[in-house]
């Protein structure tokens, strides 16, 4: 006679290897299909290089509003292979900060900051994914180029985003040391792929503890743009809208504003800005 | 191990009827998009098949070659618009056809058509129309032609997966048959592939594995297993892209910032950028509490920087800047307002070089706080350490080229005159000797010398001139490296007893009678010249980011048993590590550093220190609040200063901190020297 542990395991694997065909089928091309968006959604076009005239808020209650002006440049030399400068132009105390960002071939990532009241660049790590940068709710990780293989993608039916009818996409990473999120659930917007939302789990937790959510998006120069957007802290209520004010793509950025020069001399970069 | 990474091997093992394997097919752009007088429409394979088999039709009333226009009701799904296309048709014999070749898309109807299902979004107009096409041949000779007409034109291949038809292969009465055929069918149509097109692209044989799309399905009515397949070929498509939108100027011609926001702040930008000129101001206020200085009761410190830049034609720049320094210790009657210059400069730019006139603070070096390889600045010891290495530092008069190779870089600076470090009065509480002790700091106490520094007089050595240096600099991939060689004078002053003093001293062994028979300078500080060959490098190595420095000193002013001045060679060297700790926002720097002179023989300088020193720093409650903690102690000698601060940030661009000095240590130290100026500060900054 089976004991009722014993009965209820095998009752467990008999259902799972007794599962209807439909439902399993049903898994794996959901598990396909998401990597099919996945990638997708990794290699919409949007143009060979852009540059950006943009504002950063930092919202929180009981405090003024703080703003955060930037430009900021970006070639996509080949797959994988992208290049980007950012300068903060405001406030005052970051005013002239640039970082340079080179991401090779072969996932290595090279980093600099450019700092002016010392007058000179200096090589930080790139590999940083939690620490907000700038003060912000984007965490480093959020910045980065993340890869399709990186995770495990899977769709979960469909949402709404402002009249917009979206897939949910759930993320997983395959290797949970490389995000500093446990899970990324996305509502991916089929016609233009772009994430009108993305909710991020910590590692233990149920409930997201952010949230970025699109609330504008248009095509510019026949590219799909997010053109303001806002990354929500829900544990803290702190929030950061991204506003972009100008953007224009494929202007044939040269490779030396993704130099050093161009990093420790603003006069270089500004003459690129939008 | 994460729940997708579980179920997925489960239901392949489970899965006993195969598997559903069906890719994703690349949705043809059906949507539109269009403004009037301008229009963006993928024209489909269909699409301009369509157009051929109409034009076939009405052959008869053409006249190849003609430019036409034809209007064309275009559906997709719920979308729906009239287009009015003008094209030119050639035949193609060969090709037993013809070329459409289109010269622009207008949209009748809509005269406006949302981009998405939201109603609530307005498609902007843009000066950019596209298409989509089968042929590669076709999709080039169009962008030549669009070229021709003067447009900016891009061709893009893409990846398109076209869905056949699922067809039955065989039936089976029992499932494990099927299942067993299903796999046995699905190697076969894959090696046959590999078999017919041994020069299949790698991209191809990845998508055929994946495509391969078998199944099993119950037919109920036959009581029968069902082994199904439906092939996923991978195609390509040609988008032209084309628009009118200028490329950016060439590099020698500065653009011209011409953007009408309404944003204040850009605005400002703006104005600055058109105008040339950008204004800046920094202040600084601190009042200083010490614990228990005997003297002192408490110090106030005010500072006000201002610069004003201007460019005005390409490649000139001008900056001119002053500060202002109000320092006084209430208890110690010491007061001092200087004015003094800030970097001012004329600066000539080139595409890659930069030459600079004028006073500048350049530090060299990758290590924080002490680089090693900074040799030629001009050090500020009026407060001591209490300050950051780029308030530590005052600007010189310099000449400076820089050229630039991308990631390469040639600095030179000469410095054409020589001045020493700015010190404090000898009657602050931060004076490099003491006259009440008789303590002079870098130097243990020395009965003889106690005397001789609290009761003589003493001079700062000034003239000549001031040195250079040359520093081949590379940031590349993966690490950053520097060599610098400098011809230097440390802009610290070394005090040696002048000789008609030191003779006495030697001869009387009594340094009171010294005294009384000296009329001039017991002490004058020396800067000698010296040569420095030096190296940096910077890495990151799993998440930690790595900096080391290296020189060699050839000329280090030392004093020898006898009391005279000379000098050893000396080798510096230090590295440090920068880490953030659990990958958040604290941020922890730590630094050895290593001072050795090289033979040094009888001396009475320390021959060999070793310092750790470093700083930590975090922020709290959404960066309202933040913590740093500077660091120095010393490993041979021991010496500890600690330098905890709390800042507010609430209020930008106001920050208010309050901060703590603490020292300790063995006699010649800094941390002993300035055993006596522990304080609490509190303080206010900002920038505008």
């Amino acid at each position: 006679m089976l004991s009722p542990k014993n009965a209820m395991y095998i009752s467990v694997v008999l259902l799972m290897v007794l599962l209807p065909m439909v439902n399993a089928e049903a898994e794996v091309a959901s598990l396909i299909a998401g990597k099919a968006l996945a990638q997708q959604v990794y290699d919409r076009e949007n143009g060979r290089d852009a540059s950006v005239r943009g504002t950063m808020i930092l919202i929180e209650k009981g405090r003024s509003p703080r703003e955060r002006k930037l430009f900021s440049y970006r070639l996509d030399k080949k797959k994988g292979q992208v290049w980007s400068l950012m300068r903060f132009a405001s406030p005052e105390d970051i005013a002239g900060v640039g970082l340079l960002t080179l991401d090779q071939p072969g996932d290595v990532t090279d980093q600099w900051l450019y700092l002016p009241e010392l007058d000179k660049s200096r090589r930080i790590a790139s590999d940083r994914k939690g620490g907000r940068f700038a003060g912000s709710d984007l965490y480093y990780e959020d910045m980065q180029d993340r890869e399709p293989e990186m995770d495990w993608h899977d769709l979960k039916g469909k949402a709404e985003h402002q009249g917009n009818v979206c897939e949910l996409m759930e993320s997983v990473p395959v290797k949970a040391d490389n995000s500093v999120y446990s899970k990324r659930v996305s509502c991916i917007h089929r016609h233009s792929l772009i994430p009108l939302w993305i909710e991020f789990y910590r590692s233990g937790r149920s409930q997201p503890s952010k949230r970025m959510s699109v609330n504008r998006f248009d095509k510019v120069q026949g590219y799909w743009t997010v053109l303001d957007s806002t990354m929500s802290d829900l544990e803290s209520g702190h929030s950061t809208q991204m506003r972009i004010d100008k953007i224009v793509f494929d202007r044939n950025l040269p490779d030396s504003l993704f130099a050093r020069q161009a990093l420790e001399d603003q006069n270089v970069e500004k003459r690129f800005r939008p | 191990m994460n729940n997708l990474a579980w179920r997925y091997p489960v239901c392949l093992g489970a899965v006993l009827f195969g598997v559903v394997m069906s890719a994703p097919v690349a949705a043809e752009e059906t949507a539109t998009t269009a403004v009037e007088g301008k229009a963006r429409l993928p024209l489909t394979p269909k699409t301009v098949r369509g157009f051929v088999s109409r034009l076939d039709a009405e052959r008869a009333a053409v006249v190849l070659g003609d430019a036409l226009t034809r209007q064309y009701r275009y559906r997709s799904g719920d979308e729906s618009a009239t287009l009015e296309l003008r094209y030119v048709i050639q035949e193609e014999p060969e090709r037993q056809g013809y070329l459409i070749e289109i010269g622009g898309v207008n949209v009748i109807e809509p005269a406006m058509l949302v981009s998405d299902s939201s109603q609530s979004q307005k498609v902007e107009e843009d000066a950019e129309a596209e298409c989509e096409l089968d042929d590669e041949v076709v999709a080039l000779q169009f962008a030549e032609q669009l070229k021709a007409q003067g447009h900016q034109v891009a061709v893009e291949r893409m990846r398109v997966y076209r869905t056949g038809q699922q067809v039955v292969l065989r039936q089976f009465v029992r499932k494990s048959d099927a299942v067993a055929a299903l796999e046995q069918m699905r190697q076969m149509w894959l090696e046959q592939w590999r078999y017919q097109a041994p020069d299949m692209s790698v991209e191809d044989r990845a998508d055929l594995e994946r495509l391969a799309d078998f199944s099993i399905s119950r037919d109920r009515i036959q009581n029968a297993y069902v082994v199904l397949a439906r092939v996923v070929v991978p195609d390509e498509k040609y988008r032209v892209r084309w628009w009118d939108t200028p490329s950016v100027a060439a590099p020698s011609l500065p653009e011209t910032f011409s953007s009408a926001q309404s944003d204040e702040v850009f605005a400002e930008i703006a104005e600055e950028s058109a105008s040339g000129l950008r204004k800046r101001l920094r202040t600084r206020a601190e009042l200083m509490v010490p614990k228990d200085h005997g003297s002192v009761n408490f110090g106030e410190y005010l500072q006000l920087q201002g610069s004003v830049n201007w460019q005005r034609q390409a490649g000139l720049e001008m900056q001119l800047a002053a500060l202002m320094d109000g320092y006084g210790e209430q208890g110690g009657d010491f007061h001092v307002v200087q004015l003094r210059s800030g970097e001012s400069f004329l600066r000539w730019r080139g595409d890659d070089t930069r030459l600079t006139v004028g006073w500048q603070n350049v530090i060299w070096g990758f290590l924080d706080e002490t680089p090693l390889n900074d040799r030629l600045s001009r050090v500020d010891l009026r407060r001591a350490v209490l300050d950051d290495i780029q308030d530590r530092r005052v600007s010189v008069p310099m000449v400076r080229w820089e050229k630039f190779w991308g990631g390469l870089k040639l600095d030179g600076q000469f410095l054409p005159t020589f001045q020493s470090a700015l010190l404090p009065g000898d009657r602050s509480m931060w004076s490099p000797y003491n006259v009440s002790t008789g303590e002079l700091l870098g130097v243990p106490t020395h009965p003889a010398m106690q005397a001789l520094v609290a009761s003589g007089r003493i001079r700062d050595e000034d003239g000549g001139w001031g040195g250079m240096g040359l520093r081949l600099s590379h940031a590349g991939e993966g690490v950053d490296w520097a060599l610098t060689a400098q011809r230097y004078r440390s802009s610290l002053p070394y005090y040696e007893l002048n000789e008609s003093v030191r003779q006495s001293l030697m001869a009387t062994g009594n340094p009171w009678q010294t005294l009384a028979m000296t009329s001039g300078d017991v002490f004058t500080g020396r800067h000698p010249y010296s040569w420095a060959y030096g190296g940096d490098v910077a890495t990151v190595f799993g998440g930690i980011t790595l900096r080391a420095e290296a020189v060699y000193l050839s000329q280090v002013p030392v004093t020898t048993s006898d009391l005279r001045l000379d000098t050893r060679a000396a080798v510096d060297w230090g590295v440090g590590v920068e880490w953030y700790p659990g990958d958040a926002e604290a941020r922890l720097v730590a630094q050895v550093i290593k001072h050795r002179l090289l033979d040094a023989g009888h001396v009475v300088d320390y021959a060999e220190t070793t310092l750790l020193n470093g700083a930590f720093q975090d922020e709290y409650l959404n960066g309202r609040w933040r913590f740093r903690l500077r660091y120095a102690i010393g490993l041979d000698q021991r010496s500890y200063y600690w330098n905890p601060e709390l800042t507010w940030l609430v209020y930008e661009p106001h920050q208010w901190y309050l901060a703590m000095h603490s020292f300790h240590g063995e006699s010649g130290t800094l941390g002993g020297y300035y055993r006596n100026n522990d304080m609490v500060t509190f303080g206010w900054r900002a920038r505008f």
